[in-house]
């Protein structure tokens, strides 16, 4: 396996445990996003795939950063009816 | 410039809380912790200020129970050089955090003491303005923006009519609002570096500090579940559910 791959997958879980899902499912999702490009062993194809990783990485903390601060913001914000 | 970063772990702001049987408290078993979001915009602005070649040193204080150090190494791991752990076992009132804190800070000298605006488990919003009151410095509260103009601070504040720009004097304490900036990240082998940054481990007495109880948590109870509405057939009909039913003409 190449390391960044390994390195990818780690990142992956790191941003899994703060994904507005459980830890669980989103580990199953992430295990078969990368279980589904196993077959691909070129050197071309690995380079996509992990491009298109980093894409989906970048996503999921943007999605992750939204949802944290939309709670926030309704909660805390200037139009909220908590406060 | 040294500054000071004050972080909080609190129940994980997507954690639904629930109620204990007897109204005691919070059922906190199996409960994800996390560090307070506004404290996490409290490091990244210190961060920042130390990437700006602004600020020398980032220190990050957190008062609470022996776990609190994983709060603390997230911190380091965001980009804060150390951490100063004072191990409490029971959750304190923010009267007697910011007496410690303030032990802290005469300790330290920082000359910014950056927190959150308030920790989301109890809401307070009192820490902040408590400790610059013992200190007897200066205090930007609800900060949306913080730059450093020479000796001078300038923190624009968001206040119910739009924004108030300060300037203080350093050495200040700053609390953010969540406009601040988006906190980053941290990178994996950051969390490897964040795990040999040194910990300083206190206690209460350390700071010579006491801790009381002047307030006391009599019930804690759930809010009313909101009852489902109905609806009406014609206009007569709404009349006499608003006079008869709901009271309100």
């Amino acid at each position: 396996m190449d390391y960044r791959v390994r390195l990818l997958y780690k990142r992956f879980l790191l941003v899994g445990r703060q994904y507005p899902e459980p830890f669980g499912i989103v580990r199953e999702k992430i295990k078969r996003g990368f279980q589904a490009n196993s077959t691909n062993c070129d050197k071309p194809s690995i380079e996509r795939a992990l491009e298109h990783g980093e894409f989906v990485l970048k996503e999921a903390q943007a999605l992750v950063s939204l949802h944290k601060y939309r709670t926030l913001n309704k909660r805390y914000g200037r139009n909220s009816d908590e406060f | 410039m040294k500054v000071l970063v004050t972080v909080k772990r609190v129940v994980d702001y997507a954690v639904k809380v629930r109620v204990k049987p007897d109204g005691s408290g919070v059922d906190l078993s199996n409960t994800k912790m996390s560090m307070n979001p506004f404290c996490e915009i409290a490091v990244e602005e210190a961060v920042r200020l130390k990437e700006a070649k602004v600020a020398s040193e980032v220190i990050v204080a957190s008062i609470g129970p022996s776990q609190s150090s994983e709060q603390i190494r997230t911190a380091l791991a965001m980009g804060a050089d150390r951490g100063i752990h004072v191990e409490v076992e029971k959750e304190l009132p923010p009267l007697v955090i910011s007496r410690a804190l303030k032990s802290i800070v005469l300790k330290e000298k920082p000359s910014l003491v950056i927190l959150g605006k308030q920790a989301i488990d109890d809401d307070c919003n009192q820490t902040g303005q408590m400790l610059a009151q013992f200190l007897d410095w200066p205090q930007g509260t609800f900060a949306s923006k913080v730059k450093v103009v020479g000796e001078k601070l300038q923190v624009t504040r968001e206040v119910d009519r739009g924004l108030e720009t300060l300037e203080l004097r350093l050495p200040a304490v700053v609390t953010c609002d969540l406009r601040l900036n988006e906190p980053r990240y941290a990178t994996l082998p950051n969390i490897m570096k964040a795990k040999k940054k040194p910990i300083e481990k206190l206690g209460l007495k350390d700071l010579n500090c006491e801790p009381s109880y002047g307030l006391q948590t009599l019930s804690i109870f759930e809010p009313p579940k909101r009852q489902g509405g109905n609806k009406v057939e014609s206009v007569a009909e709404l009349i006499e559910k608003l006079r008869n039913e709901a009271k309100v003409i």
